[in-house]
Formats: structure tokens, C-alpha cells, sequence
């Protein structure tokens, strides 16, 4: 009985150690454009142990994979805030919100209408 | 009447030989140009368009390069990242002797990062932009072979572990004269990409593919072998095993 707690425990500490090669998460960032979608997902994806990232323009959600033993959460939105953009738990300074395109300023409410009539148009 | 019998049976007779011409040169096997072997190729492996309408392909690789007395030389394993529809982007990252390596390609720009340092060595960084193109290069097999400034020559069917194969040499219009020369070796009833030599400046290198993934739209490799060859074309030892897994493509 003890030995079999033993190899219990053995593999639940193993379990809580185990970090995943494919973890996925997802966070929220602003931003209001297709060139805003390639800045994230290339900020994201030249993190170091990244392997997918992909955001919804319309939505705002980040679907992201990565490998816990490389990196974490933080890491990969101190990098997409590095860019310019907001994530729903961390702020962009201004001189990187300032860095971005004039057409992604998503801060501004006239730059987002505007993305949202040429949405409305697409439609 | 004499007459008229004779007339019918040389009728008959052309009749005859002719027929016997066309099944003649009906069963006679064709012989395909080397662009069309490449294209039927490229649409085994899942066609030219889709593979154009990929914004990004990742997967892991995994290399076991050997040494002439059959030990272990290293084993990485290595993510590789390409987008290509746009402005060439990729990353290809790997730990090597506890260290983490990266190599990320962006608007032209090539940056090696050893840990989390940036590398400034101009020669590390032209070795890491060769590595990266080396890379693209065999992911891009065999879609690329339908390039502009490609030139394809059907040169011979061969044995390749059993199955016959087309030989094709591909050569790029800005090869110098002593650029590495490329063959590829394309099943003739499958047209799968069986094979493929390469005769470098100090040796010659012939990759086997063993096994495909089809995990995507495409037929990919998956597992491939590269044998050193002599100068007679015969093996000479395993240099590399290569495996490739969990593809991801993103359409957009």
C-alpha cells in the first residue's frame, strides 16, 4: 500500500512538473486592421519558443501555441505590447502606441469607424 | 470473280498491318517532358495553387546527422516556420547543447538570436540566412520546381529502392558555373519525389524519401535518409536522418 502511494505521488509531482511542448492560450489585444493582425502575429511568433499565432480582426482574440518550457504568457505580451498594441492585461507606452501605422492607431474612435465602414462595405 | 477475291483480301491484309502499327506504337510507352513529369508531381504532392494559398506552414524537425563510423555526430530538433505568400517571413528555432538558437528572417533581415542575445558576427549571420534559405529550399519541394527560373531535363529513369523513377536535373538561371547541381528522382507510376542528388563542391549527397505525411492538403516528407555517395555514385555511409511532424498550415 505504501509503495503504490509512493508511485501516486511520484507521478502526480511528475504531472505538476510537466510542461507542455503545444500549450494554448488565448488573450485579447487591440488593434483594428489586417496590418495590425500581421505586427501581433509576427511580434508573437519571433518569440522565442512561439509556434502559432492568429488574431481575429474582428473579434480581437489571440489564439496562440507555444512551449511552456520556453516561454510564458507574459513574455509574448510584453513583446506584442513592444509593437504598440494593448492586451487586455498589459498597456503599450505611447512612443510605441506612436510607433504604428497611421491607419492602426486604435485608440483613435475615427480610425476605428473608419475600419468599421470599410467592414460594413465589405459586407 | 478471281479478281475481286484478291482485291478483298489485300484490303484485308492492310487492314491487318495497319491495325497492327497502331497497337504497336499505342503500347510503346510515352515518353512525358520533364515539366509535365514535374507538374504531375506537384499535383500529387497537393497542387500548385493550394500550395500557393498557404499564409503559413510550420512543422517539427528532428536531424540525426552521422559520422563516417556510424556514431552519433548530433541530434537537434529543430520548429521551422515559413510564410511566403507575402514578404518572405519564417523562423527556425532549436536547442543545441542546452542553448536555445533562433534564427528569424523579416523584410529582408536576417537575426540570430543565441539565448536571448542578439548575434553580431557578420559570418554567423551569413551562415544562419544560408541556413534559413536551406530550409525554405526543402520545405518548398517539389512546388518550387515549377519556378521561372527553373530549367528541368529529363536525363534518365533509374531504381530507386525498388521503384523506377525519372530522373530530372534542375538548374536555376543564376547558377554560377560551379553552383551544386540538383537531380530529382520522380516515381514513374506514383510521381512521388522518391529522391533527390546533389553534387556539391566536396562531395555528393543523395536523399531518400521514405515516408510521407499527409496530415495537411499536401503530401510532405516525413522521414528521409541522405547518404554520402563516391565518385562512382555508390553509398558510402548514412550522413543524416531527418523526421518531420506536426505540419500546420494557416490558409488566409
Amino acid at each position: 500500500m505504501k509503495k503504490v502511494l509512493v508511485i501516486a505521488l511520484f507521478f502526480i509531482g511528475l504531472g505538476a512538473f510537466a510542461q507542455n511542448k503545444n500549450a494554448r492560450a488565448s488573450l485579447e489585444v487591440d488593434g483594428v486592421c489586417m496590418m495590425c493582425k500581421d505586427r501581433i502575429e509576427k511580434a508573437c511568433i519571433k518569440t522565442k519558443g512561439v509556434k502559432s499565432a492568429n488574431w481575429n480582426v474582428k473579434t480581437h482574440e489571440l489564439k496562440l501555441i507555444f512551449d511552456e518550457r520556453k516561454t510564458n504568457l507574459e513574455t509574448i505580451q510584453k513583446n506584442i505590447i513592444a509593437v504598440g498594441h494593448d492586451t487586455k492585461e498589459m498597456k503599450a507606452t505611447d512612443e510605441a502606441y506612436n510607433s504604428v501605422h497611421a491607419c492602426c492607431k486604435y485608440r483613435d474612435e475615427e480610425v476605428q469607424d473608419d475600419h468599421k465602414k470599410d467592414g460594413d462595405n465589405e459586407k | 470473280m478471281k479478281n475481286k477475291l484478291k482485291s478483298k483480301t489485300e484490303t484485308l491484309c492492310f487492314g491487318f498491318f495497319m491495325g497492327c502499327c497502331l497497337l504497336l506504337f499505342s503500347c510503346e510507352p510515352q515518353t512525358m517532358s520533364a515539366e509535365a513529369i514535374v507538374l504531375k508531381s506537384v499535383e500529387t504532392h497537393g497542387g500548385l495553387d493550394a500550395w500557393q494559398a498557404v499564409k503559413q506552414i510550420s512543422f517539427d524537425k528532428e536531424t540525426k546527422l552521422f559520422r563516417e563510423d556510424g556514431s552519433v555526430e548530433s541530434h537537434i530538433e529543430q520548429f521551422q516556420l515559413f510564410q511566403q505568400n507575402g514578404t518572405l517571413f519564417g523562423k527556425i528555432e532549436w536547442e543545441e547543447d542546452a542553448v536555445d538558437m533562433r534564427i528569424i528572417y523579416d523584410k529582408n533581415t536576417t537575426v540570430k538570436y543565441v539565448n536571448d542575445s542578439i548575434v553580431e558576427d557578420i559570418n554567423a549571420l551569413k551562415k544562419a540566412a544560408n541556413r534559413f534559405f536551406a530550409a525554405q529550399y526543402v520545405m518548398n519541394q517539389p512546388f518550387a520546381l515549377l519556378g521561372d527560373n527553373v530549367s528541368l531535363e529529363l536525363i534518365e529513369t533509374k531504381f530507386v529502392n525498388g521503384r523506377e523513377a525519372y530522373a530530372i536535373a534542375v538548374k536555376y538561371d543564376n547558377d554560377a558555373k560551379d553552383a551544386n547541381q540538383w537531380t530529382y528522382y520522380i516515381d514513374v507510376e506514383t510521381f512521388d519525389v522518391v529522391a533527390n542528388k546533389v553534387v556539391l563542391k566536396d562531395h555528393t549527397s543523395w536523399v531518400e524519401n521514405l515516408n510521407y505525411d499527409t496530415s495537411t492538403d499536401f503530401k510532405l516528407n516525413a522521414h528521409r535518409k541522405s547518404y554520402r555517395l563516391n565518385a562512382a555514385g555508390e553509398k558510402l555511409y548514412l550522413r543524416a536522418e531527418y523526421w518531420y511532424k506536426n505540419y500546420n498550415t494557416i490558409y488566409e
